[in-house]
């Protein structure tokens, strides 16, 4: 497995507070990572480090493989992007301007033609004379990641893209993020609240609680664990089992009396099916989960614990 | 290192302050040279009169100006966009400030070309300092003043706090350099007069001068003022005043201030961006 970017216990404390704790994450090559976790669950710090905006207290990270204390990890940093909380631009300058200024920052030589394609990339080739200020949340997000794509990076860090943007801006962002990564192959690292939206576009999650990652997952892997399923309570678990291969319905063992049925089937006809085989049906309920309930579950889980 | 200072260049060309600064410059050239030669076109020299802009008004503009420019990179997030495309922090830091240092230069040069230009006519050429020398001293002071702001700026995080901070510390630095340079005109003796019952001037015999600080006193005024950009460039202006009757304790003074200045400024320039880079190096941005 190739990572973008891994860390290895990284920590990160203001005076005696511990904001990051032991905190392992893998971003793949080429996926859409998002990163869910509360307010304050150190997702903007974990972002900061990584962007070498702050320094660890403890642990270490990589970006392609290279440690963050080696000297070629600004080679690497040249390979990356990132908008963290809000976009940065010049407000007075327009958005031509303000890519301008960015190419003559990383000393990449330039004509208006790539100019252009950056804002028609991002939807603002309508507006590359207006001023910043005069722009609304939605359109400096897209120039924030305008400029981040300076330099052709192959790693974009996002922080809250879509924080207070209307649905529209929503839209363009979500549209904007799958463009990139299925046309350029860009990877993504994206925080976001709104996991729904997230949902939409994530390949991988991150599942941060208390400063440290309590669940990576695929989106496979999580729609699986997410989808509708019937969820029985039953006195025989061995014949239960047998009935269900029999029929072929695919189930999961979540305990030595629950099973979790994945299949459309007759709740009434499998119940009658069971207690034919001494198999008694003592509860059943009809579950799926969203992405929100998953969360909710694994952080309630997790500060129980 | 080239690629910021071309990225700020650019910047620079656009920036409303810079362009604002440069009118007001040339205003205040104009309007300096028309107040002198309505007033005290006979007494006055050129040279005091272009060593006036950076002693009254310089370090108010370039506070004003620094806060600003470098202010907004961090209150707009473009510092960040230098430090995750992989630039060092020192090459930020200089890049910085090398651009205030150059605008510095240029609305000063602009102020001196202006007053030198016309003034010449009006006033007659220079009578103390050449050109040159003007130049060279007044860009150490330039340099001074835009590595003090620029520390702050850096430091402060946000452009309206780092332009309180910075004027805040101009203020000051004029007031000690006002105290400092009261103090330094004392002389160990004077002679005080009256009148006498015929209603002449009488001059009294030499008597020590109870407000003359101490040797060790004016010893740390003088590190003060030489440290202190305010301080030098009163020292520079003192230098280019025309004296009608040169008192040859004060030219001696002004001359050993002159020769030792140039030391003091640069120990301080490296020193304080010495400081600067590495507080910049540690610090945590957002």
């Amino acid at each position: 497995m190739e990572y973008i970017l891994e860390t290895n216990n990284l920590e990160k404390k203001y005076k005696n507070f511990k904001v990051l704790s032991n905190l392992n994450i893998h971003v793949e090559k080429g996926s859409i990572y998002g990163l869910i976790g509360k307010n304050g669950a150190g997702k903007t710090t974990l972002m900061r480090l990584i962007c070498g905006l702050q320094k660890p207290s403890n642990g270490s990270y990589k970006i392609g493989g290279i440690p963050y204390k080696n000297k070629k990890i600004i080679e690497m940093r040249k390979m990356m992007g990132a908008i963290i909380e809000n976009s940065s631009a010049y407000l007075d300058m327009t958005a031509e301007e303000n890519l301008k200024e960015q190419y003559k920052v990383i000393g990449l030589p330039f004509n208006l033609d790539n100019i252009k394609e950056l804002l028609n990339l991002v939807g603002l080739n309508k507006v590359e004379k207006k001023k910043v200020k005069k722009f609304s949340l939605g359109m400096k997000q897209r120039l924030g990641i305008a400029i981040a794509l300076i330099g052709n990076p192959n790693f974009l860090i996002l922080d809250e893209p879509i924080n207070g943007l209307d649905p529209e801006g929503i839209i363009e962002v979500r549209e904007l993020i799958l463009k990139l990564n299925k046309e350029k192959g860009i990877t993504f690292l994206i925080s976001s609240h709104y996991l729904d939206e997230l949902s939409k576009i994530a390949t991988h999650y991150g599942f941060l609680n208390n400063g440290q990652i309590i669940q990576e997952i695929t989106s496979d892997k999580l729609e699986e664990n997410c989808k509708k399923r019937l969820e029985i309570n039953v006195s025989n678990m061995k014949e239960c089992i047998k009935y269900l291969d029999e029929k072929n319905i695919s189930y999961e063992v979540v305990s030595e009396q629950l099973i979790n049925i994945y299949s459309k089937v007759n709740i009434t006809e499998i119940t009658i099916a069971l207690s034919k085989r001494n198999c008694i049906i003592n509860e059943f309920h009809e579950k799926e989960e969203t992405l929100e309930n998953y969360y909710i579950n694994l952080i309630g889980g997790a500060n129980n614990d | 290192m080239i690629k910021l200072l071309k990225a700020e260049f650019y910047r620079l060309k656009k920036d409303k302050v810079f362009l604002l600064l440069l009118f007001i410059t040339c205003v205040l050239a104009l309007f300096t040279l028309y107040k002198y030669f309505n007033g005290l076109r006979e007494s006055i020299a050129l040279d005091r009169i272009i060593t006036e802009y950076l002693y009254m008004y310089f370090g108010i503009f370039i506070a004003f100006f620094v806060s600003m420019f470098v202010g907004k990179e961090y209150t707009e997030g473009f510092i960040r966009n230098k430090i995750v495309v992989g630039h060092k922090r020192s090459n930020i830091y200089l890049a910085n400030l090398i651009i205030c240092v150059i605008v510095g230069l240029i609305v000063n040069i602009l102020y001196t070309s202006i007053v030198f230009l016309l003034g010449t006519e009006l006033f007659g050429t220079l009578q103390t300092l050449n050109l040159a020398q003007i130049i060279m001293y007044s860009s150490l002071i330039i340099a001074i003043y835009c590595t003090i702001y620029n520390l702050i700026t850096m430091l402060c995080k946000d452009a309206s706090v780092s332009l309180i901070a910075c004027v805040i510390i101009f203020i000051i630095m004029f007031v000690v350099m006002m105290f400092i340079s009261t103090k330094l005109m004392e002389k160990p003796f004077t002679k005080t007069t009256k009148y006498n019952i015929y209603g002449e001037i009488e001059f009294s015999s030499e008597e020590i001068n109870p407000n003359y600080p101490g040797e060790t006193t004016i010893k740390i005024y003088k590190v003060i003022n030489y440290l202190l950009p305010t301080g030098q460039a009163s020292i520079l202006q003192n230098a280019c005043t025309e004296m009608i009757e040169p008192d040859e304790y004060e030219i001696n003074q002004i001359k050993q201030y002159l020769n030792e200045m140039p030391f003091y400024a640069i120990g301080e320039i490296v020193l304080l961006n010495i400081l600067g880079i590495f507080l910049f190096k540690k610090q945590e941005l957002k």
